[in-house]
């Protein structure tokens, strides 16, 4: 299948202030490639501070990369000006964890969704079909559609977030945490609608979550993240009954209720020792001085190897002739 | 479970509505809650469902008015909690009943360090000089993973990263070794592996201090880590508890089930996911029957006008609901 969407070598480098930060920065991203093949959905996991949303951001252009490619469709993004960008970026759209902060409470839904619309020069008359149109797809009534955002509930909110993006007519969501501000009982109807969108309307979807148990539901394929990097890459099923990076594991081990924690290695588990840890943070000064491998300071496998080199992401075929497409970087996996 | 376990705190029908103007929200309709030393008591609700304004009633600390006690008792150590004065509560609360919060951020006073935060919950309760109550929270810190040299003693709690604060709190929380412990989601702000590291902390916390604990979550699967017996609340009623074990293996209510149905993982892929219809109920809009019934997929007349009482069967599994135990397609 073709890439919709190739992502190289993302670098991002958010440039402090003042007169120490200025020269430093910090690598919000160190090179991060992904490619996404149309109608695929990709899940982007991490803890909170990896590096997920920064990467969303930048492969949107909304943020730009420092450095790096992204090849959307054949159209190479880093060189679009910004006026072609703009027109361009209503393929890619992008849906925000908190829908009461993704609207804006002064406008009514009507207007909301009438916005994007209206850029794109669409006629009034068309233009109030198409809204009827969205908000059945995303199963709100047309009946509410002046109606403002404090009158609906999360969900219902969520669906019209949803609604909106859609407007545009997008190859490519991505969906930013898109149901962890609501109830357990409405996530599981926007993970449906969301499924049913991408089934009806061939949408490509990145997924970014903390939420494993949610990404391998949902998703094909899974890259983790760690410190601005992608440290295990693999299909939904490969990753969880073969994780192979530490890291990949304690997350899998951590997920409550204990469900995957039999697949794995029990040594992950084990409660790292606080001297250590602190030994091992003294001796990595932040990701610019220390060339090891960033996971080393919580990895209960590091030893020398992982404080001389920084491991890069490898295929590990195995000695299959096709290969599998699970990508790690360790040096112990 | 344990049946020689002691009851330590007893919540009796406890009713609670919040007056507004001529608008009348009841927020808690008459629950009952049994809590035992040495053990966990998971109570996993939506928002909206009650679970934090129980808390509150608990500590004392409901906001009166506009809320206001309606109905039932809490009884600790041969006392109803809802008779003591302000004064008589202070010497319980802290002492007593402890409380970690779910942001510990929100909790954590920024203006002073961590080591005066914990020694003045010593001084006042206890009575301990400067330097006494510095070991003891010296120790406290060691109990909760924060180092034995104390040197958290002297952060700030910017100084410290969320798991971190969190541990901090509940060194607090546990510092007067209260009998009774109420955790109101304290992990619900942190990443997944800080999320596990803390829940053992409480576990271990618990059977070294012999506490009960209330430990309220939205997340069944945190729930399911953590707790000993679990009961789950819907509009204000408990409409299931029983011990972990037979909670999650036979969930007797159709909203439990439902509720476990609904959350995704890997062994799911492909299938579409159980979903309860409609949304939670407001509380100044609570259905009239039993509360599920307009989101429920074997509701009948009966549940349109009977509110099911909460029964429990021999081996102490309660469950209200008129059609318990029945199943249907989904």
């Amino acid at each position: 299948m073709e890439h919709l969407i190739d992502c190289k070598n993302i670098v991002k480098v958010h440039r402090g202030r003042g007169i120490g930060g200025s020269r430093k920065g910090f690598k919000a991203l160190d090179g991060v490639s992904i490619s996404i093949d149309r109608n695929e959905s990709y899940g982007l996991v991490g803890e909170s501070g990896c590096g997920k949303t920064t990467f969303a951001r930048a492969i949107m252009f909304l943020d730009p990369p420092t450095s790096g490619s992204v090849l959307f469709d054949g159209t190479a993004l880093e060189q679009l000006g910004r006026r072609e960008m703009r027109s361009f970026r209503k393929r890619m759209q992008i849906v925000f964890q908190d829908p009461n902060s993704a609207l804006n409470p002064k406008m009514s839904i009507h207007d909301s969704l009438s916005e994007g619309l209206i850029n794109r020069g669409i006629e009034e008359k068309e233009r109030i079909g198409k809204i009827k149109d969205l908000l059945e797809l995303v199963g709100i009534s047309y009946a509410y559609k002046n109606r403002y955002p404090h009158e609906f509930s999360g969900g219902q909110k969520q669906r019209i977030v949803v609604a909106r993006a859609l407007s545009m007519e997008p190859d490519f969501l991505v969906l930013d945490e898109p149901v962890s501000n609501l109830d357990v009982s409405i996530q599981a109807q926007i993970i449906n609608l969301l499924s049913d969108l991408k089934r009806e309307l061939s949408l490509t979807y990145l997924f970014i979550s903390h939420d494993l148990n949610l990404v391998s539901y949902m998703c094909d394929t899974i890259g983790v993240m760690y410190k601005g990097k992608i440290v295990e890459e693999a299909s939904s099923e490969l990753l969880v009954s073969n994780p192979l990076h530490p890291y990949t594991r304690r997350l899998l081990a951590s997920i409550p209720g204990g469900g995957m924690r039999s697949k794995v290695n029990s040594i992950e588990l084990e409660e790292e020792d606080a001297d250590i840890l602190a030994a091992r943070a003294a001796s990595r000064q932040g990701l610019h001085g220390f060339k090891g491998c960033p996971y080393y300071s919580l990895c209960p496998l590091g030893d020398d190897e992982c404080i001389s080199s920084s491991p890069s992401l490898r295929d590990i075929g195995g000695g299959h002739v096709v290969s599998s497409g699970h990508k790690v970087s360790c040096h112990k996996a | 479970m344990m049946a020689d376990a002691k009851e330590l705190l007893k919540v009796e029908n406890l009713g609670v509505c919040f007056i507004h103007g001529t608008m009348e929200a009841h927020a808690l309709r008459g629950i009952d809650l049994s809590f035992y030393e040495k053990e966990i008591h998971g109570l996993v609700g939506e928002s909206g469902s009650g679970k934090t304004v129980t808390s509150t009633c608990i500590m004392g600390l409901l906001p009166s008015p506009p809320g206001e006690i309606t109905s039932g008792r809490i009884l600790f150590e041969n006392e109803n909690l809802l008779e003591l004065s302000q004064g008589q509560m202070r010497s319980y609360r802290g002492r007593k009943i402890a409380m970690v919060f779910q942001e510990p951020s929100k909790y954590l006073n920024p203006a002073f360090k961590i080591g005066e935060q914990i020694t003045e919950m010593l001084r006042l309760h206890l009575d301990m000089n400067k330097e006494k109550a510095r070991e003891r929270a010296k120790e406290l810190l060691g109990l909760v993973g924060l180092g034995k040299d104390g040197r958290v003693l002297d952060s700030y709690p910017h100084e410290l990263s969320g798991g971190m604060k969190q541990r901090a709190m509940i060194a607090i929380a546990i510092s007067c070794n209260p009998r009774f412990l109420i955790a109101d989601e304290p992990t619900t702000a942190l990443d997944v592996t800080l999320q596990l590291q803390i829940l053992r902390l409480i576990k271990e916390l618990k059977d070294l201090l012999g506490m009960g604990v209330l430990f309220i979550s939205h997340d069944l699967g945190v729930v399911k880590e953590v707790a000993d017996r679990v009961s789950v609340i819907y509009a204000g009623r408990i409409v299931e508890s029983s011990t972990k074990g037979t909670l999650f293996d036979k969930p007797l209510h159709p909203y439990t089930k439902l509720l476990m149905l609904s959350i995704p993982d890997a062994h799911r892929r492909g299938q579409r996911l159980a979903t309860i219809p409609g949304r939670v109920p407001d509380a100044d809009a609570t259905p009239s029957g039993c509360a599920f019934h307009p989101r429920c997929p074997l509701a009948d007349d009966r549940c349109k006008s009977e509110n099911p009482e909460l029964r429990g069967n021999e081996d102490g599994h309660k469950v209200a609901c008129h059609h318990a135990g029945e199943s249907w397609n989904i």
